[in-house]
């Protein structure tokens, strides 16, 4: 049961559509709107009197429609939250109401004995089906055909036809009763109306008392009836009849209510015996009731479209669910496994591959079986554990196929067992949760227990921790339990908690309660909470220690933190199983997975907020679209204004951000593009609290504060300024100005001329005479025209002092307050790196501060080796003699203990070498003797210099290195190439480190350096690979095969580079006759190289044209033939540069054909079969002898014999040799 | 069960998982009931750690405690020193016998090493060392029957399923995949990251021939501790099995500067020298 709501009696519910919302008609006469998400009451509607009994929603528009005992059928708009109109015409008490599923029609159901049905848009009634002989006690539509069901008190199911009713309101006629007084009178006697529009199709007889309840099913031709007589009767029905089924025996009191399932064979009915009871459809068997105390049932309606049912009782509603509708899943790296439709299912991320793996329980006959709770994965032994409520709480241990082929095998051979949780703790040890008795088993995988603990605390359920550790979830509380050592090691408070979600790596969990979310590191320290108003379903770790979690509507994150935000709101509840980028995947109700998007980037940007993760937030910033306000508005609020600033395109919101976060260079900046006087005074008064003078000063000049500035001026000593000041003053003819800055100046002649200028002649007179400047008051007295007798009370001079300007302490026009220099913030750099160009290496005192490290770094090594110095170590002669002493004294007390130490067994190594006939792996074994003699008598390999370096590396890379015990050397653990399949000593082989298939890499690299041209490199390939070729060990004949083809190819690569270089060393030689010769002869013999056909053709056209160029008309001819037999007519159609080609070499044919001779004496014979001398470079004709290399079989004139191999460089030329073997 | 678990349970467990700051944060906080325990523990974090130094600072010449004296031996790697205290009263510690069995097998001393731990049949120390020996001794069979016997007393304490993990990769085949399990079931369990355990891990993934995954948990390795010289010499392992010439150049270079005594080194050196002769004698 989901969400009880205490209202009094409850007599009708109806579910919206769409919205959670639930409405209730209640017997005291209400009718409320509930929200079943919230829980919250959202309307009340109540103008009926008396009890309502009808409700329902309209499925689209905002309509819903009430029945009452007060005769009225409302319809209602819940929007604007008002009845729109009442439909009056039945005479006695509405039982029920429901809308047409399409047509704008009503039915209700009424105690008067008829069912009418209106039309809500012209809001008349359309049809007054009369025949049951006592109360109606519900009607309704079929949900898509033209039918209607009722059920009465007279003891019959009708079952009505209503096709005429459609027919006529499609042709548009018009509504029987137009006048609504007539309607009502008929209503009674309704029989000579509408005969024809509906006509009782069946009678269902069978019920012994009345009908209270009848309805359709969604699909099948089923009708569901309940009565007075307890029982719950299913009928059947087709096109001439019906008949009734069977019945569902149980209810002991008057059953109210029944309804079919929407999505699965299950029959809900409910009843006065304060039960509801849940039915098989099929097997009409028993399988659940519900129980309440005190309240009888009244009503029950399904959602249309969820899985939610609510039922009315005596003091409220329930809105529940019938089963949990969440899938049982477990994530293991890149996969989920999930519980859908009984199978165990594996989900792929990666390919988005799923596929059943086994089938687990299902219900027996004629039982219900609830769906798995939760799972539990094992990777190691591949075993999955599946508990379910089933039997009071039970687990199944299911062992998945190793491998599996797309079919779900059949997992019958669960072990069992009872418990509420189990989960694994362990590679092969699982813990069980007993909660009657409070325990906690632990169990092996052949489900035996192995150990019993009891729980430190009353616990509710347990969930899976890093190894040994498991969470015990109390109900206010959740404790960290290790249960190997039994020791509690964390605990936390929390609501009772429902899921655990741990982070990839183990380091934080989140507990998911019912309305909270708790992150806790992994010793269970409390990091944040998160409340939430609504239900929070699932949560799932983002890789970079975010989570993300989901409720009933949205999808959201949360910081470590405690930050937390909206990612995207949801449609339906959906459970998250993994993120990776944007890909949210999960698993919605239906049990399938999707892949939601959401845009990570608000969260990782302000992770890497947190983190101080500033390149990050960088580079967030730069690639995406993140801004608005929310986000300026977190940063100021979170205080990152100077990041905020690089979001803000606005002036005046980056001035105010340039202010908060102090950066006065954007401040002026922006200050300059807005220009006016309120944000200078602004700009000017924080520059002055930050002492940026020149700032300050900017900022008067620009508002034109005179006052201020020559203030600033004079506290700055800035004396040429205050002169300049001085005659803006004069200019402006502001005399109060000029008499400050003269002031602050300390010029006393200025005074004086300013006061007489301004017209005060006793002022100017007095400061005059005080300073002793006698002919100027003199003049100034005469200009005024007044007698010096008559002035009088003049203070004397001497009393008077001279007022001096205060001289400023500092005088530096350019004086800035002394900042700290603080290395630019990566903000500052990275955006302004696009305006201005990179700031050059400062220099001084970093540097200086280096070498003062650099200086104490070799103080300190100089101390150091002090210390060792200070540690006497003993000679070693002595100690090894003590050591033999004591190897003796040992041996002996071992024997006096009467311990035996064992002998050594057989090394790997030894196996190895044992076990293989092939040179590579006594290379792997360290037996490099018998390597080398294996390799010269079967390759007659005679140089082993060159292949030093790889012996080296084919023994050290045979062995992995593992430290054991603490103090113990590193040992060397044996790497086996037949690993999975040698079980016994005598088949372990060592590992491969030369393979075929990297050999073909090698190959095809060699190929593309030839292509390019370049022969050196190709040369140095092919060189390497055919030394390293010795070293590869095969499986099959096939491959043995192609080993040899690779050396062949190798081989011939490797003559025809050294041919073709050594042409181009030629072709550089002063070109004389022979040299020329030479040349034309080496383009030649490049061609029978035995070279892939691509290269063969450029070979060919390379030798054409020398030979071409030196007019050997003959060898060109013959070449040209060559290439163009290559390129035969209908391969070339179609490819215009191989067709130009091809051409081209016929014609040459055509031409070379007239001249038919060579003009310099070459060796050379296009028509004559040749094999080209190795070391010589010339060519060996057929027939004539050869010796061989014993390795690459490389071609030699007979003189060479005995000489080292030019090709393959390890070689003897002629050798005897049995072969290399590279078959085990 | 319970006797296996004393105080210093978790500290001994990180110490073998070579967590040796963690183990010594957590031997900090114990009480100091069993201070010769304590103590040794300590040390030999700090040994393990480098500080051979402050060990023997702290522990006095003529200390009367043979553990301790014992750890001085160790530290010094003189098992000369073991002779006098080789007496029973100190073999009845099993503490003492652990540390001077590591004395002895640095010394070369095997048989005697296990002649001491075969004292202790039911100290998990002593067993997992007698585990380590037999396997370097390539007594696989003696190494799988010793473990079988202790998971019957020790269950899964993570020093017995290190042992066991050990004898699985010699043992190879399907065992592989499971000695994997246990080092990521240690990791876990342990939460730290140690070069160590990402290196065992490594090596099971090597063993697996899966080259690529060995080479990221050896990365990891050389995250949590640049200089570790046996992820150096895996990663030269490892590159030459993908024949990777350069980067194993260059793991070899410097597990040269940092660990010039390595194992993998000598055993080089040894196979150079090895080639030399063989190829004398083949000339011959």
């Amino acid at each position: 049961m989901a969400l009880s709501f205490h209202l009094s009696r409850v007599k009708g519910t109806a579910f919206h559509p769409k919205r959670p919302w639930v409405l209730a008609s209640l017997h005291n006469g209400s009718i409320q709107l509930w929200d079943y998400r919230m829980g919250t009451l959202l309307d009340r509607f109540e103008e009926h009197e008396g009890p309502v009994r009808g409700i329902s929603f309209h499925a689209t528009q905002e309509l819903f429609v009430s029945g009452g005992d007060d005769y009225k059928v409302k319809v209602w708009n819940y929007r604007t939250r008002r009845c729109i109109f009442t439909l009056q015409g039945h005479l006695d008490y509405v039982r029920t109401v429901y809308f047409h599923p399409e047509q704008p029609w009503i039915i209700s159901a009424s105690d008067d004995q008829t069912i009418r049905i209106w039309n809500w848009q012209s809001r008349q009634c359309i049809a007054v089906l009369t025949g049951h002989n006592h109360y109606v006690m519900c009607a309704q539509f079929h949900p898509t055909d033209d039918l209607v069901v009722s059920a009465c008190l007279d003891q019959t199911v009708r079952v009505w036809d209503i096709s005429g009713l459609r027919r006529k309101s499609a042709a548009g006629a018009q509504p029987m009763m137009n006048d609504p007084l007539s309607a009502q009178r008929m209503g009674a006697q309704g029989d000579f109306f509408n005969v024809t529009d509906v006509v009782v199709k069946f009678v269902l007889e069978g019920h012994t008392r009345g009908v209270n309840w009848a309805t359709f099913h969604p699909t099948m031709p089923l009708v569901l009836s309940c009565g007075d007589d307890r029982q719950v009767k299913i009928w059947r029905m087709n096109e001439s009849r019906a008949w009734e089924v069977d019945t569902c025996r149980g209810h002991y009191n008057n059953v109210n209510s029944a309804l079919f399932h929407p999505k699965r064979d299950f029959i809900l009915s409910d009843s006065e015996d304060k039960t509801i009871r849940v039915w098989d459809t099929s097997r009409r068997t028993l399988l659940q009731t519900f129980r309440r105390e005190q309240d009888r049932f009244w009503c029950l309606t399904a959602h249309p479209e969820l899985n939610l049912f609510a039922a009315g009782h005596d003091n409220g509603l329930v809105v529940f669910k019938m089963e949990r509708e969440r899938p049982a899943a477990a994530i293991h790296q890149n996969t989920l496994l999930y519980v859908k439709d009984s199978q165990i299912r594996l989900h792929d991320f990666s390919s988005a591959n799923d596929a059943p793996m086994i089938t687990i329980r299902t219900a027996p006959a004629g039982q219900y079986l609830p769906p798995p709770r939760s799972i539990s994965f094992n990777p190691a032994e591949k075993a999955v554990l599946v508990t379910s409520d089933a039997e009071g709480g039970s687990y199944d241990l299911y062992s998945l196929p190793r491998q599996f082929n797309g079919q779900a095998a059949d997992g019958g051979q669960a072990r069992r067992g009872g418990g509420s949780c189990a989960i694994w703790t362990g590679r092969n040890r699982f813990a069980v949760l007993d909660k009657a008795q409070q325990q906690i088993l632990i169990k092996d995988l052949s489900n035996q227990t192995t150990k019993t603990i009891k729980t430190p605390v009353v616990v509710e359920s347990i969930f899976a921790g890093p190894g040994s550790l498991i969470l015990l979830a109390t109900a206010s509380s959740v404790v960290l339990f290790d249960v190997q050592t039994r020791q509690t090691l964390g605990e936390i408070s929390a609501a009772p908690v429902k899921y655990v979600v741990w982070s990839s790596d183990m380091s934080t969990v989140a507990l998911l309660c019912k309305h909270t979310v708790t992150l806790a590191s992994k010793q269970l320290e409390q990091l944040c909470q998160i409340h939430e108003t609504i239900r929070i379903k699932s949560a799932v770790w983002d890789d970079s220690g975010v989570l993300l979690y989901s409720t009933l509507n949205h999808v959201k994150f949360a910081l470590p933190q405690g930050d937390s935000g909206i990612i995207r709101t949801i449609d339906n509840p959906v459970y998250l199983v993994r993120v990776q980028g944007g890909d949210l995947h999960c698993l919605d109700r239906e049990g399938s997975v999707q892949v939601l998007k959401i845009d990570p980037t608000e969260y990782r940007f302000k992770l890497a907020l947190v983190h101080r993760n500033y390149e990050e937030v960088v580079t967030i910033i730069r690639n995406s679209n993140l801004v608005g306000q929310s986000i300026i508005a977190y940063l100021q609020k979170n205080g990152y204004p100077e990041i905020a600033l690089h979001f803000v395109r606005d002036d005046t919101a980056r001035f105010e951000l340039a202010l908060e976060c102090g950066n006065m260079d954007i401040a002026l900046e922006t200050a300059k593009a807005i220009d006016k006087a309120a944000y200078w005074d602004k700009f000017g008064q924080e520059a002055l609290r930050r002492g940026h003078v020149q700032m300050v000063e900017l900022a008067y000049q620009r508002v034109r504060a005179y006052d201020k500035l020559s203030f600033l001026y004079s506290i700055t000593g800035n004396t040429d300024k205050l002169v300049k000041m001085q005659k803006i003053a004069i200019s402006r003819d502001d005399p109060q100005a000029r008499l400050q800055s003269s002031l602050y100046l300390g010029d006393v002649e200025d005074r004086v001329r300013v006061l007489r200028d301004s017209g005060q002649m006793s002022l100017a007179y007095l400061a005059a005479k005080t300073h002793g400047l006698v002919d100027e008051a003199e003049a100034i007295r005469e200009a005024a025209g007044i007698d010096e007798a008559d002035i009088v009370g003049l203070p004397s001079v001497e009393s008077a002092t001279l007022l001096q300007p205060t001289t400023a302490a500092h005088c530096y026009a350019e004086l800035d307050w002394p900042l700290l220099h603080v290395a630019k913030g990566i903000f500052d750099s990275k955006f302004s790196l696009g305006d201005k160009g990179a700031d050059g290496a400062r220099p001084g005192k970093p540097r200086v501060a280096d070498l003062t490290a650099a200086v104490a770094d070799i103080d300190l090594l100089g101390d150091e080796a002090e210390d060792e110095g200070g540690w006497g170590i003993d000679d070693d002669g002595e100690l090894d003699a003590e050591l033999a002493a004591e190897a003796t004294a040992a041996a002996e007390s071992a024997a006096a203990a009467g311990f035996m130490p064992p002998q050594p067994g057989l090394s790997e190594l030894e196996l190895w070498s044992r076990n293989s006939r092939l040179a590579v792996d006594q290379i792997a074994a360290g037996n490099f003797e018998r390597a080398m003699r294996l390799l010269r008598d079967q390759a007659g390999i005679s140089s082993f210099d060159a292949l030093k370096p790889a012996f080296l590396e084919i023994y050290t890379a045979s062995r992995s290195v593992l430290t054991t015990a603490p103090f113990a050397e590193a040992s060397r653990i044996p790497l086996r190439r037949n690993a999975s399949d040698a079980t016994e000593a005598s088949q372990f082989l060592p590992v491969r480190l030369f393979s075929l298939a990297s050999s073909l890499d090698q190959l095809e690299q060699g190929y593309r350096a030839t292509t390019a041209a370049k022969f050196d490199e190709a040369l140095g390939l092919f060189r390497r690979l055919l030394l390293s070729l010795i070293f590869v060990a095969v499986e099959t004949n096939e491959d043995a095969k192609e080993l040899k083809r690779v050396v062949k190819v190798c081989r011939e690569y490797v003559i025809g580079i050294s041919i073709e270089l050594e042409r181009a060393a030629v072709a550089k030689d002063e070109a004389t006759e022979e040299n020329l010769t030479r040349l034309v002869e080496l383009a030649a013999y490049f061609t029978h190289c035995g070279l892939r056909a691509d290269h063969e053709k450029l070979t060919l056209r390379l030798a054409m044209n020398t030979a071409y160029k030196h007019k050997c008309f003959r060898a060109a001819g013959g070449l040209a033939q060559r290439l163009a037999d290559l390129l035969p007519e209908q391969t070339v159609a179609g490819n215009r540069s191989a067709q130009q080609i091809r051409d081209k070499a016929l014609t040459m044919v055509s031409t070379c054909d007239l001249k038919s001779r060579d003009s310099l004496p070459i060796d050379y014979d296009a028509r004559n079969p040749l094999v080209v001398c190795a070391a010589s470079h010339t060519p060996i004709l057929g027939g004539e002898a050869t010796v061989n290399c014993s390795y690459c079989q490389a071609p030699y004139k007979p003189s060479f014999e005995g000489e080292l191999c030019r090709v393959c460089t390890i070689a003897q030329i002629g050798a005897q040799a049995t072969g290399l073997r590279s078959l085990d | 069960m319970s006797d296996l678990i004393d105080d210093f349970y978790s500290a001994r467990n990180l110490l073998y998982l070579g967590a040796y700051p963690q183990a010594l944060a957590a031997l900090s906080t114990l009480p100091p009931t069993n201070e010769t325990e304590l103590k040794s523990l300590q040390y030999r974090a700090h040994l393990s750690l480098g500080n051979k130094a402050q060990v023997l600072r702290e522990i006095p010449p003529t200390t009367s405690n043979a553990t301790l004296q014992a750890l001085r031996s160790l530290a010094l790697q003189d098992a000369t020193q073991l002779e006098d205290l080789l007496t029973a009263d100190n073999l009845q510690s099993p503490t003492f016998a652990v540390i001077a069995a590591h004395t002895l097998l640095a010394a070369g001393q095997k048989d005697e090493a296990l002649r001491l731990l075969d004292m202790h049949p039911r100290n998990l120390e002593c067993t997992t060392l007698t585990v380590a020996i037999y396997l370097g001794m390539d007594r696989l069979d003696l190494a799988q029957k010793l473990v079988a016997r202790v998971r019957g007393w020790a269950e899964d304490a993570p020093v017995a399923q290190l042992a066991e993990a050990w004898t699985a990769l010699v043992e190879g085949g399907q065992r592989y995949n499971e000695a994997y399990y246990v080092f990521m079931e240690l990791a876990q369990a342990s939460a730290v990251d140690t070069a160590r355990l990402y290196c065992a891990l490594a090596v099971s993934k090597m063993h697996l021939g899966q080259y690529d995954e060995a080479t990221s948990h050896l990365q990891s390795a050389l995250e949590a501790d640049p200089n570790d010289p046996d992820t150096l010499a895996n990663l030269v392992v490892c590159n030459s099995l993908t024949q990777s010439s350069e980067a194993r150049a260059r793991y070899l270079e410097q597990l040269a500067q940092v660990a010039p005594n390595h194992p993998f080194l000598r055993d080089l050196q040894q196979a150079d020298a090895r080639f030399d002769d063989a190829l004398a004698a083949m000339s011959k």
